[in-house]
């Protein structure tokens, strides 16, 4: 019941400008689909969906997280926003493109490799992108500062800030109850954020890696 | 309302000032001051509100904007602590409800007792939705309405206090006014003036009794002047003035109350009418001033001649009546008329000279045929007539063969009018003979009127009325111009020059071209001036000295001669005598009827034949009766002589008859 709606108030909310006729036409079809058990609904569809939400969690969790001062090199610098797997990747452009986070424009990049990783604030790790990587839980070269957001069950224990989950059809945010010692250094966490987060006890997994 | 109003008394509209301005003062201060703590009270809610919606908003739009409605209906429960807060919600940037909280204490608010305060939630700048938070007025309306029925029943009480109060102030002011409505009212129904109203202070009201009781003080003094003015009005228009004497009206009035009285016996009422004597000489001859007191005096007289009960009026000029009362016989009448009669005839003592006047009464009682006041008043006036034409100086009693007489007298001015044209008039002349000569030395004119109805009408009786209408100058004019026409022509036929010697009445002189007017007469007749003899009276002598002394010597330049009439009856100076051109005093009948026996006229007859030598007048004698009067003022020193002895008045052609008989001298003599 909430899914349809949610998804609408955050497509909504993330569009400053009128949003064209026929992107609205996208929206319901997405709308549409995303409703469980329909019949014109497909895999592809619904995981397109589901980004565009998750777009939305990632440019309002910009807003209520502070990075010190080091993170960036000005206060003009661009916010970069590095998303990680190809679908994600493309769902979030959509929504995002030529936004701005507390007066920083929005750049949504993919990165190629480990230097360009370096330089991102926010960082999502889909789970396209673990489960072609294999190897690594996370990419290679973040900065201790930049906030870790991803969507695979693990993704906490394996050093992420914040992860996403699906919950009763709507979208949720994990984070470690005992944040200090996964905290990325210097990243502040707004209350705000805090009180809306399923807290999980990763003592266990923290002490298995 | 506002009419029925106007019509409430003074002191109920008072107190209704009163209680309304009481009340609206205390409502309208209420109703400002409520006023002023709802829009507090209002304020501060809104206030709260604010802060509750700025609070909840700050909590609330990070689950906004993660999409966490639970989170938010969780966060709103909490508003439930806040017992002002009726519901909140919640609504994203489309304006649809995200979430939203019901107080359970809101069941029955509904819109108007609830305040909405709303505000836009913002995340770095940018609208996420808005809250709204839903106040409880209910609380604030509720104290409100506490307050109002406090207040009511506290205007209530002020209204039942300010109207206990009003009725007993309000009296300060419309007791004294309602005094003065009460007074002027009883005033006006009573018209009482002597009423006042009790004052009260200096205010308008005292000063408006003040003025009120001084108007009533005005129409009270005013009242009291006309009453006595009406009474003195009332005294002047039934009293005489001179006298102060019943007057005519108010005379008339008693008569009738008296015969109204007398009921079944009008002879028990009597009416005496008094007329003076001479008084007219008197007036004539010594003036008003002389009158006036002898009339009072004369009234004095005759008021102490009569009964207590007897009422004395004046009825004008000279005439006056007596009311009596209660006579039981005629004898009553007559003693008191005689005792009247007698008072009049002594002498009054009057300027220091005693004047002589005397009264001829008429008596009439009332009668069967005679029981109303024009009948009585009728016949008294005709009985008096007859006193005085029986000699004057007494009474009489209406007869019934008077009463004609009256009635004639009354239609003689009517009569006069016509006699002249009707040629009912005629001249008679009685001879004056020279009484050494026995000769007829002229004649004197009388003026007859033969009245179609009523016979020979004497002198005496009609030339008072003509001299009061004025008839008297024609008559007189054709009195003239008949006798002188007639002196002519017995000229002409040869019976003598005869002298005529015509009356002249007072009036006639009065013209100043009265010469003028006697020669035109004597001219158209053909009689030569010196044949004419203009006979006067001793009043009319009085009467205007300088214009009668012209007119007289004017007359007497033209030729006539002048003699004194009835010389000795009136009361004038001697001075004129020798001032006028008088060529013969005529001595009065009435000294020389007394000869020779009575010595008072005897002397009087050889005084005035003294005066009338030592002024070189001829004197006449009149009324010459006996051959014995004619022996004594032929002695005495008479030139000549009237009277029945030698010749009554007789009309023209006896006199021409007469003239023929005696043409000569000496056959004149008669009897001697």
């Amino acid at each position: 019941m909430h899914g349809p709606h949610a998804m609408n108030r955050l497509r909504r909310r993330l569009c400053c400008k009128p949003v064209p006729a026929i992107e609205w036409t996208i929206a319901a079809a997405l709308l549409l689909g995303s409703a469980p058990g329909h019949a014109e609904e497909t895999p592809h569809e619904a995981i397109r969906a589901e980004y565009r939400l998750k777009a939305g969690f990632l440019y309002n969790f910009a807003k209520y997280v502070e990075w010190p001062a080091s993170a960036f090199h000005s206060a003009q610098e661009p916010l970069r926003l590095c998303i990680f797997g190809n679908e994600a990747y493309t769902a979030v452009r959509d929504v995002l493109a030529g936004k701005t986070v507390k007066g920083r424009a929005l750049d949504i990049v993919q990165p190629g490799n480990a230097a360009e990783a370096a330089r991102c604030q926010v960082v999502f790790v889909s789970a396209e992108y673990r489960a072609g990587a294999q190897a690594q839980s996370m990419p290679p070269g973040l900065a201790a500062s930049a906030l870790k957001v991803g969507e695979t069950p693990d993704f906490l224990h394996n050093g992420g800030t914040i992860n996403l989950v699906r919950s009763d059809n709507r979208i949720r945010f994990e984070m470690r109850r005992n944040s200090t010692a996964a905290t990325p250094p210097d990243l502040q966490f707004s209350s705000q954020l805090l009180k809306l987060a399923v807290l999980t006890d990763d003592t266990r997994q923290g002490g298995e890696r | 309302m506002m009419r029925r109003f106007r019509d409430r008394p003074l002191h109920s509209k008072l107190t209704v000032i009163i209680m309304v301005t009481c009340c609206t003062a205390l409502v309208l201060g209420y109703a400002a001051l409520a006023w002023r703590y709802a829009v507090g009270e209002q304020h501060k809610l809104v206030r709260h509100l604010e802060i509750v919606a700025d609070v909840t908003g700050a909590n609330t739009i990070s689950a906004l904007a993660f999409d966490d409605a639970a989170w938010v209906r969780r966060h709103l429960q909490s508003l439930q602590a806040d017992p002002l807060v009726v519901a909140a919600a919640v609504y994203d940037q489309r304006g649809t409800m995200f979430a939203s909280f019901q107080a359970r204490a809101a069941e029955g608010a509904d819109a108007a007792s609830t305040v909405r305060v709303s505000r836009a939630l913002l995340l770095d700048g940018e609208p996420l939705g808005s809250i709204a938070v839903d106040g409880d007025a209910r609380q604030l309306h509720s104290a409100l309405l506490a307050d109002a029925l406090i207040m009511s029943v506290i205007v209530m009480a002020t209204g039942l206090v300010s109207w206990a109060l009003a009725t007993r102030l309000q009296r300060l002011v419309s007791e004294p006014i309602a005094r003065l409505a009460r007074t002027m009212e009883r005033v006006a129904t009573s018209r009482d003036y002597s009423q006042r109203v009790e004052p009260s202070g200096h205010d308008e009201v005292g000063m408006l009794i003040g003025s009120f009781n001084e108007m009533l003080d005005q129409i009270e003094s005013r009242d009291r002047r006309s009453r006595i003015a009406a009474a003195q009005l009332e005294h002047l228009a039934h009293h005489d003035a001179l006298t102060q004497l019943p007057n005519r009206t108010l005379f008339r009035i008693r008569l009738q109350q008296a015969l109204g009285e007398a009921d079944r016996q009008p002879q028990r009422v009597g009416v005496m009418f008094v007329d003076l004597d001479r008084f007219k000489t008197i007036n004539d001859s010594l003036g008003h001033a002389v009158g006036d007191l002898l009339l009072q005096e004369a009234a004095g007289r005759i008021s102490e001649s009569v009964r207590e009960t007897d009422v004395v009026a004046r009825l004008g000029g000279d005439e006056f009546a007596v009311l009596l009362n209660g006579i039981r016989s005629a004898s009553d009448a007559a003693r008191i008329a005689s005792k009247l009669v007698e008072q009049l005839a002594r002498p009054f003592r009057i300027a220091e000279q005693d004047l002589f006047i005397s009264a001829s009464v008429g008596i009439c009682r009332g009668s069967e045929s005679a029981k109303d006041v024009e009948t009585l008043l009728k016949n008294a006036d005709a009985a008096m007539y007859r006193a005085k034409e029986g000699g004057r100086n007494d009474y009489r009693f209406f007869s019934t063969e008077m009463s004609a007489d009256a009635t004639e007298s009354l239609t003689m001015t009517n009569g006069l009018a016509h006699a002249l044209d009707n040629g009912e008039f005629a001249v008679h002349y009685q001879p004056r003979i020279e009484l050494a000569t026995r000769r007829v030395t002229g004649v004197e004119a009388l003026v007859r009127w033969q009245h179609p109805v009523h016979g020979l009408i004497p002198p005496a009786r009609f030339i008072p009325v003509a001299e009061a209408s004025g008839m008297i100058e024609p008559i007189g004019d054709w009195v003239l111009a008949t006798a002188c026409r007639q002196a002519r022509a017995w000229s002409d036929a040869g019976l003598g020059e005869v002298q005529v010697a015509v009356n002249f009445s007072a009036r006639q002189f009065r013209h100043a071209d009265f010469p003028e007017h006697v020669a035109s007469i004597l001219r158209r007749s053909g009689l030569p001036m010196q044949r004419l003899e203009v006979e006067l009276t001793e009043t009319l002598m009085m009467a205007d000295h300088d214009k009668t002394q012209h007119v007289l010597s004017a007359l007497k330049a033209m030729g006539a001669s002048l003699a004194m009439d009835d010389f000795g009856t009136g009361y004038s100076s001697l001075s004129y005598l020798k001032r006028f051109p008088l060529d013969r005093l005529k001595i009065d009948q009435s000294f020389v009827r007394g000869l020779p026996a009575n010595q008072h006229d005897l002397q009087i007859t050889k005084a005035i034949v003294a005066l009338a030598k030592s002024l070189n007048l001829r004197l006449v004698a009149e009324g010459v009766e006996t051959p014995q009067q004619c022996d004594v003022v032929q002695q005495l020193g008479c030139e000549e002589a009237q009277g029945y002895l030698f010749g009554a008045p007789m009309p023209a052609a006896d006199m021409a008859r007469f003239l023929a008989a005696h043409q000569c001298v000496g056959d004149l003599v008669t009897g001697s």
